[in-house]
């Protein structure tokens, strides 16, 4: 099929990879130090209580001082959110985690502005912490917002659950638990803004969400939208934790007060203090299946810690439940779930969102059934995988292109899989254990249709070179979205990808395409710059004195004539052209949202155990994505060795402390690890082209399901090596240690 | 105030600091050379590696007065002449930069890991680089990249 193709599936360098690998590509921490101030923010020293005043007069005595900022100083709205606007800018009557921002001192260096935060003199009241949504959401917990602490709470019932429990041969009942996950992009929170002449501001930070930041920026500063430029691309990482305002607020406020630009960078303490997390869960799931292996009925409990505020945690505890079933089909189902505000860090997307605490559950619930049924557990899943034409354990039907099948089918052809029990026995010393484990997902693509209306737009311009420029919102944070695009227009087009620049990331320049988040970009942007190219076409189709239809494309033009000379044929209005896209809703709602597309993955992991130490260790992994077909190979490989490993983290090493946890704090890198190369496993990837049916020449999204089915896979795998079943992330040397040693006494006596 | 001189990227400099000034400071800020990057500051992520007399150093560890006479190379040092270095180009070709805030860093890394030895295997690889995080990668591509700038440089 790539034999039609001329740039797609083509293993394309990325477009910025040769300012990226000279260093001359300027990130928004990057941009050159000329007459500005730095500000450095007041954080509390505790997480919960009443501001009963601020002192700023210590610091502004310090000679540099400019000016020290606070809640009073916001001109308009003090509020931000994702989904509802309840997280101040600046700290007015109420502290409600250590992240908040009291005051942010201006100064005319950063080390002076540092050294003036230290005298501010904040006085605290202190009320009680929350810290777990169960005491959030137990009788009488002390209230966090106004409306208590329910954050939000969803569920979904159909059939008799009951009754199918009492008809099924085989129970499971456990209790999984998952951490909170620091994102850990390598460009901490940074950036700078400037003052507008005649109000307003322009601000360079990396964001997810430029246009929507500049929205909220003119609430903030009580201005007319078009009065806050955002500069939001590129980004050094983001993986869903710079969707929602990180400093913007904070900078444009300064900007504003001060009338001259404030530059504020985040230390790797302060990014790790302030930024929202992966949301950590509660996971309480019973299965219930005949002898033959049939599912018959799930129940799902989830409890989710939403933090001070509610950022993202209403849709990820939304997207938990769509996916807390799995791919599987449960003629009887009963899901719920609530989530409590506590006086901890926030939650936001992050990589799959809420589909990687459910996954470690459902995964893990569908081996532990197989092997009390005697079943293969591949066979078992096969058995009740979700198919074509067929309705979803909730009700609803997905588009075509369903691959649950086929992903596991792919599995078990893997010379891993195949050949596990040569694997297993591969250890080299006694006291090493080796076991194969496998899991499998599907991930909705987009945001669904549970709060926010999920569009894109984009515009091609014709030159009078003959060259092309793409425009589109959606910022690059290295997953390589720009690339993508630019291989779709040079496809549609049928021109060199030379010939296709792109712009993206500049509000009020571009259109809009909505949030780079969701696995959506290729998807939804890549169908709305198809839409403006193929406009072009027929604008182009008319001025040659033909159809659309009989256009001959060739390398530089179109009938034999370069695109230059068809750019002066154009009208001056028909050179440029805008595309829109919309997803595809399922025609049911539910409480919480779901997906028409989805994308599909299944991975198989090799696991090796330190029997003496508790050290586990992925020695291979094995990727199966169904995303559609891949535009560019080299880039899709990226998203998968990327994801394998960031899954590998979540399951084995990476634990972020917040205040109240008896473990401390996490600061910096020496006690959050995230995997280094010497952690790395052989990764294998092996895409299964197939199309998905409503996407661009036939592309889905790999973004995220790439990290969702590490944790099952690997645990899985280390039951397969040494029989202990783990429940709660990270699996720590600790833990695992205790339970071989448990089970050993076990085995003695 | 300390007056210091040294070569950075093949040219001789001086520079006016404190004592206390961080390399990575001035180098940013001074001579804003911003592809050395910083992520922790304390040393744990690579981001902000350059050569020092051929070393590969984290240079948010190092005082810019330490940097007195000695030969300093950034990342902005390897392009020679609009031609890019083998482990810039290996980078690029292998699919081993995504985000490219660690690339900086990686880079400089590989690069002395190369000067000292020029044939690595991929655990010496793997053993040299494994100070620098990256985020994106999940580092296959990266250590793909080492080894194929190292082949292109011997062949």
């Amino acid at each position: 099929m790539t034999g039609e193709f001329t740039s797609i599936g083509k293993r394309v360098p990325r477009s910025d990879g040769r300012q990226k690998a000279t260093g001359a590509f300027r990130y928004m921490t990057d941009i050159p130090r000329e007459d500005r101030l730095y500000g450095a923010l007041v954080h509390p020293r505790c997480s919960h209580a009443l501001v009963d005043g601020i002192d700023v007069s210590g610091a502004l005595a310090c000679p540099g001082v400019v000016r020290v900022v606070t809640a009073k100083d916001v001109p308009g709205l003090n509020r931000h959110g994702l989904i509802w606007k309840d997280q101040p800018v600046f700290c007015d009557r109420v502290v409600r985690y250590s992240g908040d921002t009291l005051a942010d001192v201006i100064a005319v260096t950063p080390e002076i502005a540092l050294r003036a935060a230290a005298l501010v003199r904040v006085s605290l009241s202190p009320l009680p912490e929350v810290l777990t949504p169960e005491e959030a959401l137990a009788q009488g917990a002390p209230a966090i917002h106004d409306g208590g602490n329910l954050a939000a709470e969803y569920s979904f019932a159909k059939g008799d659950v009951a009754d199918a429990f009492s008809r099924s041969d085989v129970i499971v009942e456990e209790t999984f638990l998952t951490p909170y996950q620091e994102h850990a992009y390598l460009e901490t929170e940074g950036g700078a803004a400037r003052p507008l002449p005649g109000g307003g501001v322009e601000i360079w930070e990396g964001c997810q969400n430029g246009i929507r930041a500049a929205r909220d920026l003119a609430l903030i500063l009580n201005v007319p939208e078009e009065r806050v430029i955002v500069h939001s691309h590129p980004l050094g990482g983001g993986f869903g934790g710079k969707d929602d305002l990180t400093l913007q607020g904070i900078l444009a406020v300064c900007a504003h007060a001060c009338g001259k630009p404030v530059q504020i960078d985040f230390s790797r303490e302060e990014s790790f203090l302030v930024s929202p997390k992966r949301m950590p869960m509660k996971i309480r799931m019973k299965m219930g299946a005949t002898w033959e292996g049939k599912l018959l009925a799930i129940s799902v409990h989830l409890l989710g810690t939403c933090g001070a505020y509610a950022c993202y945690g209403p849709a990820i505890m939304s997207l938990a439940l769509e996916h807390a079933c799995g791919f599987y089909l449960f003629p009887h189902v009963e899901v719920a779930g609530e989530l409590g505000y506590t006086n901890n860090s926030l939650v936001s997307a992050f990589r799959g969102f809420g589909n990687v605490q459910v996954n470690f559950a459902v995964e893990s619930m569908m081996d532990m059934v197989a092997e009390k049924l005697g079943m293969d557990p591949v066979a078992f899943r096969r058995m009740n995988a979700l198919r074509p034409g067929v309705r979803t354990s909730y009700g609803y039907l997905t588009s075509p292109s369903v691959y649950a099948d086929g992903v596991l089918g792919k599995l078990e052809e893997t010379e891993l899989w195949r050949d596990r029990e040569s694997f297993r026995q591969s250890a080299p010393k006694p006291w090493l254990k080796r076991g194969v484990g496998m899991a499998a997902c599907f991930q909705g693509v987009g945001l669904g249709n549970h709060c926010f209306p999920d569009s894109a737009r984009a515009r091609v311009d014709l030159r009078e070179d003959g060259t092309f420029l793409i425009a589109f919102s959606n910022e690059d944070m290295g997953q390589g979205n720009v690339t993508t695009l630019q291989m779709m227009a040079a496809e549609s087009l049928k021109v060199p990808l030379s010939r296709i620049e792109a712009v993206c990331g500049i509000s009020g320049q571009v259109p809009e395409s909505g949030a780079t988040t969701a696995s959506k970009t290729t998807y939804l942007t890549g169908k709305a710059v198809l839409g403006a190219t193929e406009k072009l076409l027929a604008a182009a189709g008319k001025a040659l004195g033909c159809g659309r239809d009989d256009l001959v494309l060739d390398d530089g033009g179109a009938n034999g004539r370069p695109w230059s000379e068809i750019y002066a044929l154009l009208p001056p209005g028909e050179r440029s052209w805008e595309g829109s896209s919309e997803f595809q809703y399922v025609e049911e709602r539910y409480d919480f949202g779901v997906h028409y597309v989805y994308a599909y993955l299944s991975q198989v992991a090799g696991v090796e155990v330190n029997t003496l130490t508790g050290e586990v260790r992925v020695l291979k992994t094995e990727m199966i994505p169904a995303s559609g077909r891949v535009i560019n190979p080299l880039g899709f490989e990226g998203q998968c060795e990327g994801g394998a490993v960031m899954g590998m983290g979540y399951a084995l090493h990476e634990d972020f402390s917040v205040p109240g946890n008896p473990r401390g704090i996490t600061r910096n890198f020496q006690t959050y690890l995230i995997p280094t190369m010497a952690d790395m496993p052989d990764i294998a990837v092996t895409a299964m082209e197939e199309s998905e049916v409503t996407g661009p020449f036939g592309a889905s999204g790999i973004g995220e399901s790439v990290a969702v089915t590490g944790s099952a896979a690997i645990m899985n795998g280390v039951f397969d090596a040494v029989g202990i079943r783990i429940r709660e992330l990270p699996c720590s040397r600790e833990t695992l240690l205790r339970e071989i040693n448990g089970n050993n006494k076990k085995t003695e006596r | 105030m300390l007056h210091i001189r040294f070569n950075l990227n093949g040219k001789d400099v001086d520079a006016d600091i404190h004592e206390g000034t961080r390399a990575i400071d001035l180098l940013r800020d001074t001579f804003e050379l911003t592809g050395t990057k910083e992520s922790c500051g304390q040393g744990e992520c690579g981001s902000c590696t350059i050569l020092l007399d051929d070393e590969a150093i984290h240079s948010c560890l190092l005082l810019a007065a330490q940097m007195e006479g000695c030969r300093v190379v950034t990342i902005e040092g390897l392009e020679k002449e609009g031609e890019l270095d083998a482990l810039q180009q290996a980078f690029l070709d292998a699919g081993a930069i995504q985000c490219g805030y660690c690339t900086p860093g990686m880079i400089m890394a590989a690069k002395g890991l190369l000067l000292h030895n020029p044939a690595p295997t991929a655990e010496e690889i793997r053993d040299a680089m494994a100070g620098n995080l990256c985020r994106c990668t999940g580092y296959k591509k990266i250590g793909e990249a080492v080894s194929l700038a190292a082949d292109r440089q011997r062949n």
